[in-house]
């Protein structure tokens, strides 16, 4: 579909700079993420729908401040950023076939295609139930858990954090 | 896992995205304080439109999108590529400083006074140029940034073909320029672009997004250049033609 990407924006802009903000915790690189995001939403702008997108921005700017997160160099400085940064770094088997993919992961239909890192942000750190993290990714409740227990599995002590 | 609404709910009520029987929920489940954070959403809200409007980022969006496939911008190359020789350009033919004083364009001036300055290599040493001042194809200029405070700056130029050009920072904006004037680490000729050379200098207390100014820039070309608020801006526009001793 086409998309204005200003009016676009302008709706929904505020929300994924907000989002990029609490994941980033830095001004320049909310706003280089926020651009991102966009950009990463003309790219697959054949997933767009016309109902409700902001879902799809909500973890579209989930993922690209994540692999941002993944790419720096700092150390995490307090106990949000350290989960958010294990998170990010996980080695997820499904999220690196998917990484070969690209967006793959993002924008996919089934169970399969969504990372797992944007799974485990939203209910672990964002505190969205199992309910709505599935609502928010496009999948079932059941596929969510199974991929949370996957992750956990690989993080070990993350479900305490 | 605390009982805070999360904030991806607030932000769907606030969109009116929500299931009306998951909004009304929601509204049962708010407390003062998550009815504050919503409304603290739409203050948010507004700041951001004015401080990233959505002109400059769309633009800065479909450009970096485009980024790969624009066409490179086609500066004359001249052997003053190093530090040193930008160094010298000023060092061997100073210009003093009451005549930049005298002569410096009517720009729009920066936040403490941050300036702009463009010159001209002349037979008899440099020629500091201004706002609406002629130049022509094959003139030879520097760029300086005098700044009166430390401050992030970004410098960058748009042609009459809209090529944009980022003289300064190089790579990703980096650290605040200091306080004093700082010659450009390369000097360069003007090609044959018509009708325009603007170069545009940008100043900030953080550091700039120089994809939104160089969106921003490619779409206004000579006309007014829409940047977020909390950065100040200064233009010098240089008209392309013959000289002729036109000023």
């Amino acid at each position: 579909m086409a998309i204005d990407v200003d009016a676009l924006y302008r709706r929904y802009g505020g929300m994924v700079l907000r989002r990029c903000r609490s994941i980033l915790s830095d001004e320049t690189e909310a706003v280089d993420a926020m651009h991102d995001t966009f950009v990463e939403i003309l790219r697959r702008r054949e997933r767009l729908t016309s109902d409700a997108p902001s879902s799809l921005l909500y973890r579209t700017a989930t993922w690209v401040c994540l692999n941002k997160l993944r790419s720096r160099r700092r150390k995490p400085e307090h106990r949000d950023e350290t989960l958010l940064a294990r998170i990010a770094t996980s080695d997820d088997p499904e999220a690196r076939s998917l990484a070969r993919g690209a967006l793959r992961a993002l924008f996919g239909v089934d169970d399969g295609a969504v990372d797992s890192r944007v799974i485990a942000t939203l209910h672990l750190h964002d505190g969205l139930t199992l309910a709505e993290t599935a609502e928010a990714v496009g999948m079932s409740v059941s596929g969510v858990r199974k991929r949370l227990r996957k992750l956990r599995s690989r993080l070990g002590e993350l479900e305490a954090a | 896992m605390s009982g805070r609404i999360p904030d991806f709910l607030l932000e769907r009520l606030r969109l009116g995205e929500l299931d009306p029987v998951d909004a009304d929920r929601l509204r049962a489940r708010m407390g003062p304080a998550d009815e504050a954070r919503l409304r603290a959403l739409v203050d948010d809200e507004a700041r951001i439109l004015a401080d990233h409007p959505p002109r400059v980022v769309g633009a800065a969006v479909r450009a970096r999108l485009a980024g790969e496939r624009r066409p490179r911008r086609l500066w004359v190359a001249l052997p003053l590529l190093a530090v040193a020789a930008a160094v010298a350009f000023f060092a061997l033919r100073p210009v003093p400083a009451e005549r930049v004083a005298a002569e410096a364009p009517e720009i729009t001036r920066a936040k403490g006074d941050d300036r702009l300055l463009v010159f001209r290599r002349t037979a008899e040493g440099n020629e500091l140029l201004g706002d609406g001042d002629r130049a022509a194809a094959g003139d030879e200029l520097q760029l300086a940034l005098s700044m009166a405070d430390s401050r992030h700056a970004a410098v960058l130029s748009v042609d009459g073909r809209g090529a944009v050009t980022t003289h300064y920072p190089v790579g990703e904006a980096g650290a605040p320029v200091d306080a004093g004037r700082h010659p450009l680490d390369h000097a360069f000729a003007l090609d044959d672009a018509p009708r325009y050379e603007r170069f545009v200098l940008v100043t900030a207390d953080a550091p700039i997004d120089l994809d939104a100014v160089r969106a921003a820039l490619e779409e206004a070309g000579d006309g007014p250049l829409d940047l977020p608020r909390r950065w100040q801006q200064a233009t010098v526009t240089l008209r392309k033609g013959a000289r002729g001793g036109e000023r």
